[in-house]
């Protein structure tokens, strides 16, 4: 043993110092506690429940379940994107009065292009214009209802006066009272105003989101003839709302309302003003408006 | 199993290591068919090999402790995924070198050291012997002194170089055994441990004669 013991005091090497680190060993009492520590952790494992997470991750990480997944998700975002970010052209809901304004609409519609007066009807989108100007195609589909007769005479009258004032008027009528425009210009009496009907109809036949360019120059043309027949128009106008309004809207505040925002758009000379509601400006249209 | 494997490994273990495969697969199997106080007998068999070899990683034995249990919580949560491709201490200490990883990565900055005490292992003994002619409370602490010196000189090592030596030196395992629990070549293993060797060569001069 002496001889071993110097022979190791002549060379200590690594290994030999790395074997003292291996004799750093915990006591026996050590491993009794360490049973015990291990049996409550192994019994905890055992009753501990995962939570909803954690399951989801498991779940993701189910090969067979990634590709449906994943296609889920970029479907319902395209779809949430489409319903969010998707173009103004979707169709409005009809409301009841829609058919018999569709009715009203058709049955001018026939009306030989050698009458310049008019036609008329509800909002943008939806208005016919008479056989020479553009009309919207969606609405050239629909059959003519069977109450096209039952309009009155009244509310075609009234009717009239929308396409020759712009859609600034149309969308002070409807915003008069709350109601949607179809509703209440459905019932709008009808009016003739040769002068002007003709420069105002192609106006009318398109969307005014969709295109705003073809919008824009006929209204232009169309202001010099109307500041000329202003006065005398606007009298005629009014007294055709006096005497009609009351007895064809349903309600005598709705039709004092249409009276004043006609009266007002009137008196009005910035064309631009009307255009601007529909989110119109001179230099562009804008899509924030909803 | 796979062929490759099963030829590569019976060319590579020992017998010893052959029959404790064997031995440990039967036991594994009795586990997986719903015994599970079988699954003491590994801990009892491993408990203090897993425990060395995490101590020597981290550096302290409370963190030892807590990470040897965690292994062997984790063995038996997944044994009815292990299917016997490798020998069940093989697997038993990918495990733990895995959550000692884990642990040595989270917890970077915050280290501290406490030791066990050496053992009256002979040779520990004789090379503590040729170190000093120290007795009673100075050999005490001289031999504190050297594990600390020990133990700083590991902890300078890079984590993978850390884990070959002490899988190689301490605990006593061959290099394709290293290779298949760290899951790297045969030569990284060799090469990382001549490089770590150099380091603590390097640090442990003052003991080396």
């Amino acid at each position: 043993m002496p001889d071993r013991s110097s022979e190791i005091r002549r060379r200590v090497t690594l290994e030999d110092l790395l074997r003292v680190k291996r004799a750093e060993r915990p006591p026996p009492e050590f491993w009794t506690a360490f049973e015990g520590e291990l049996r409550q952790r192994q019994l905890a494992a055992l009753v501990e429940r995962k939570s909803w997470w954690q399951e989801a991750v498991s779940l993701a990480h189910w090969r067979a379940l990634r590709l449906p997944f994943g296609g889920l998700a970029v479907l319902a975002l395209t779809l949430l994107s489409l319903h969010r970010y998707g173009p103004a052209s979707a169709p409005a809901p009809r409301t009841a009065e829609a058919p018999a304004a569709e009715a009203a609409v058709a049955a001018t519609a026939v009306t030989p292009p050698a009458q310049p007066e008019i036609v008329a009807l509800a909002r943008p989108a939806e208005v016919l214009a008479p056989a020479a100007a553009p009309v919207a195609p969606s609405r050239q589909e629909e059959p003519a209802a069977p109450a096209a007769g039952a309009a009155s005479a009244g509310a075609r009258e009234a009717a009239g006066i929308i396409p020759l004032l712009g859609d600034g008027a149309l969308g002070r009528l409807a915003a008069a009272d709350g109601t949607p425009a179809s509703v209440d210009l459905a019932s709008v009496p009808m009016v003739v105003e040769p002068g002007l009907a003709a420069p105002a109809a192609p106006a009318l036949g398109f969307e005014e989101r969709a295109m705003p360019e073809m919008r824009r120059r006929p209204t232009a043309e169309m202001l010099p003839t109307a500041a000329a027949a202003a006065v005398p128009r606007r009298a005629r106008l009014l007294a055709v709302l006096d005497s009609a309004g009351a007895s064809v809207l349903p309600e005598p505040s709705t039709a004092e309302q249409v009276r004043r925002s006609v009266a007002r758009y009137l008196n009005q000379d910035d064309e631009t003003r009307s255009m601007s509601r529909l989110g119109t400006a001179a230099a562009g249209v804008s899509l924030v408006r909803f | 199993m796979d062929l490759t494997k099963a030829i590569s490994k019976t060319l590579t273990a020992t017998p010893e290591r052959q029959q404790e495969a064997d031995a440990d697969w039967a036991v594994v199997r009795k586990v997986q068919a719903g015994d599970v106080a079988a699954f003491d007998q590994l801990i009892v068999k491993y408990r203090a090999r897993v425990y060395s070899v995490v101590y020597n990683l981290c550096g302290n034995r409370e963190d030892g402790a807590d990470l040897a249990q965690t292994t062997f919580i984790k063995a038996f949560q997944s044994i009815n995924r292990f299917q016997g491709q490798s020998s069940f201490f093989t697997w038993l200490y990918r495990i733990a070198v895995n959550a000692t990883l884990t642990h040595l990565r989270k917890n970077r900055l915050r280290t501290f050291f406490s030791f066990e005490k050496i053992t009256a292992e002979d040779r520990a003994s004789e090379v503590i012997d040729a170190l000093t002619d120290k007795s009673g409370a100075d050999r005490e602490l001289f031999v504190k002194e050297l594990q600390e010196k020990l133990n700083e000189a590991l902890q300078k090592l890079s984590i993978k170089h850390r884990m070959v030596i002490t899988l190689f030196e301490i605990d006593g395992l061959s290099h394709n055994e290293i290779a298949e629990i760290m899951g790297c070549s045969v030569g990284t293993v060799r090469s990382r441990l001549h490089y770590a060797k150099q380091l603590l060569q390097a640090e442990l001069q003052s003991y080396l004669r």
